[in-house]
């Protein structure tokens, strides 16, 4: 993808604290972001994948604690940044869109409230172009009847327009990078489809870059042009949605894309599932995550993490098998 | 293969809810559904949420007392009171691993807890050995023999679940989204072991999901569910090669394919409207409201189940007119299924709008039927 390069993260750790243990999310994770571009997180639950996106948005909960790294966004490391400039970044230069629409929406307030709340903090316009500017961002997010829905709650919506909803309010203050985590992994296969339309259509309208947080690859497929995938805390491999997809080279990205089925399979194609388990993270050692379910696993695996290798055009992928082989 | 295990005849089940004091208005769950599974086969149930996949399950194995309809299974009507002894032959594994395991039991007490209610085994050390052998054969490490379900994973939690449902030697197990809780790589692990126990205990599946490309992996037959009602039943490469009814070209058309060429290639309809609230469906065919090939009868009545081919049924009133949509395969070729090669998505819609046009003018249905000649 053209344009520069609007977000840098450098080798970010974060750990969470259990009783007196901390417990590593994200061990060391490094990515960039380009101007209009769609990147892909995927990965399975408790890979560290939300927890990476609300890094970035220093959104971590009590418990969690960034111990290292930097998160560079436009030229200025966001970790670094008061409380008052990161208030003036959320929802205003990068905004976000969370996966279940009905606990992210306030019950007690109109939906014209909660989309007029980003602009009343972060712009100049008065009540009157406020109105106007919500009418706008509903019809913007295919939303009928977008006077009557203004002054409704959000119980009195579907899902589906519940998270257009959501994407109406983070895109108030025409943000530069949208996070959207797993933001149609609630909704129904139809209206999921909707969504990514929409998602795509407002992102070539509106020039912005996405990061798009999912464990679906279908969805990945669809609307993402590089695609990161973790496992365990770590980015095990990145490259171009193609790479990815026709020519993986870490086990674990072509294990997930054998396991999974597809509707052009016959019946009598069997999927591969990756055998195990995740790794608890309390108890990872220095040896690669994947090494006790991988089946080219050598003892190299076992004794220390694989360094990144980069296999050219963008693609990079940690895994012994590449250094070695 | 070919004798009836389960046969459901136009079961329905309406839950009352009140509105004010005194106003009481039906849900229509399920309406008027009918199919057999036979012996060894797995059907696939899909649908959005809402639309009574669930309840059908339940009300399949009489754990919801079903308002109408009746359920046979090998030849045996089934009765909300009495099923006991059916008990054993029919069991189900349940969507969410977490809530439905207690807690409060150890493993070995939750798969053989159908074992001491059927009394299968007094002797003490033959129970052991019959769970323990569950536990080898859905891959549960056997020294988790006392542990407690919170100590497992997702999947584990689900292959215990399995074991529970397996240990009284069933015959026909309702699998309501057994694994949309897990994560991909282990759904995987568990769909395999669904298929294994099915050839070597010849089980009979009703497969419960909303996730088309799971179901269509592991069902022989496929049936569509749109707001309680049956809309499309047929075999699973039939199903996905020749949708025949308009909602299921939609949900196949949104559903997203793991392969960039692919999902660029594939034209891509953008499903309409949402599904409506089952308290207020619309009249006649419950999908009118996001079909783009409505006409006037639709709003009329129920469409007829009709046989299109062998063991193809669908109800719609346009399937003679609704052009194959071949989802799954390149859209050049999905097009050369029309007659004419050249029709566009854009002059299909404005045949539909002709149709629509039509009908307000006062032409009859069947004519409409025979001008578009498809």
């Amino acid at each position: 993808m053209s344009g520069n390069v609007l977000l840098e993260v450098n080798n970010l750790e974060v750990s969470f604290r259990n009783g007196k243990v901390d417990v590593p999310a994200i061990q060391g994770i490094s990515f960039s972001l380009h101007e209009g571009e769609v990147l892909g997180i995927v990965g399975e639950s408790g890979s560290g994948k939300s927890v990476s996106s609300n890094c970035i948005l220093r959104l971590l909960p009590g418990t969690g604690r960034i111990t290292n790294g930097e998160i560079i966004f436009e030229g200025r490391d966001i970790l670094k940044m008061s409380k008052k400039e990161i208030t003036n970044i959320r929802g205003n230069d990068i905004s976000m869109i969370f996966q279940d629409p009905m606990t992210s929406l306030d019950p007690l307030f109109t939906v014209g409230q909660q989309i007029g709340e980003a602009l009343k903090k972060h712009s100049s316009l008065n009540s009157i172009e406020r109105k106007e500017r919500i009418l706008e961002l509903l019809n913007l997010v295919g939303i009928n009847q977008p006077e009557k829905r203004i002054h409704q709650y959000a119980h009195e919506l579907s899902g589906g327009m519940r998270q257009r909803v959501m994407i109406a309010m983070a895109l108030s203050c025409n943000p530069k990078l949208l996070i959207a985590d797993e933001p149609t992994t609630a909704l129904d296969v139809t209206i999921q489809a909707q969504i990514i339309e929409l998602l795509k259509e407002l992102q070539e309208k509106l020039h912005m870059s996405i990061i798009f947080i999912t464990h679906d690859l279908g969805v990945v497929s669809d609307i993402c042009d590089r695609v990161v995938v973790m496992y365990a805390g770590e980015i095990v491999e990145s490259g171009s949605k193609r790479h990815i997809f026709y020519q993986s080279h870490h086990p674990y990205t072509e294990g997930l894309l054998k396991s999974i089925p597809s509707m052009e399979q016959s019946r009598s194609v069997e999927l591969i599932p990756i055998e195990g388990n995740p790794p608890d993270m309390q108890l990872l050692g220095p040896e690669c995550p994947f090494a006790h379910r991988c089946k080219y696993a050598m003892n190299k695996c076992a004794q220390e993490k694989p360094p990144i290798t980069d296999l050219g055009d963008g693609h990079e992928v940690s895994c012994w098998k590449e250094v070695l082989l | 293969m070919s004798d009836k295990l389960l046969e459901v005849r136009n079961l329905r089940k309406y839950f009352e809810i009140k509105q004010g004091l005194f106003k009481k208005v039906h849900v229509k769950a399920v309406d008027d559904v009918s199919f057999e599974i036979k012996r060894g086969e797995t059907l696939g149930l899909v649908g959005e949420s809402g639309c009574g996949k669930t309840t059908l399950g339940r009300c399949v194995l009489q754990i919801t007392k079903p308002t109408s309809g009746e359920i046979f299974f090998q030849g045996q009507k089934l009765e909300h009171k009495g099923m006991k002894d059916y008990r054993k032959k029919m069991q189900i594994v349940f969507q969410d691993p977490y809530a439905s395991l207690d807690p409060r039991k150890t493993v070995a007490d939750i798969i053989g807890e159908g074992l001491d209610i059927h009394k299968m085994f007094k002797n003490k050390v033959k129970r052991r050995e019959r769970i323990l052998e569950l536990m080898d054969l859905v891959g549960l490490n056997k020294k988790f023999y006392n542990r407690y379900p919170h100590e497992f994973s997702g999947g584990q939690r689900q292959r215990i679940g399995i074991a529970r449902a397996v240990a009284v030697s069933p015959e026909f197990i309702v699998c309501d989204e057994p694994v949309s809780a897990l994560d991909v790589s282990i759904q995987a692990q568990v769909i395999n072991m669904l298929e294994k126990l099915q050839n070597e205990y010849g089980l009979t599946y009703l497969f419960i999901a909303h996730d088309l490309a799971v179901v269509k992996h592991i069902s022989d037959r496929i049936g569509v569910l749109y707001l309680g009602h049956l809309v499309e039943i047929a075999e699973s490469e039939e199903l996905c090669d020749n949708p025949r009814h308009p909602y299921t070209q939609m949900l196949l058309s949104a559903v997203p394919i793991a392969d960039p060429d692919e999902s660029e290639r594939r034209q891509r309809e953008k499903p309409e409207g949402e599904i409506p609230s089952p308290i207020n469906p619309p009249s006649g065919c419950p999908f009118r409201t996001r079909c783009k090939y409505v006409t006037g009868i639709c709003s009329e009545k129920f469409p007829e189940f009709t046989e299109v081919s062998p063991g193809h049924m669908v109800a719609c009133f346009h399937h003679t007119t609704t052009p194959y949509l071949s989802v799954t395969k390149p859209a050049t070729e999905g097009v050369s299924h029309l007659p004419q090669n050249e029709i566009s998505d854009d002059d299909l819609n404005n045949n539909a709008n002709d149709y629509i046009a039509d009908v307000r003018g006062g032409v009859s249905d069947d004519r409409i039927i025979d001008e578009g000649g498809m």
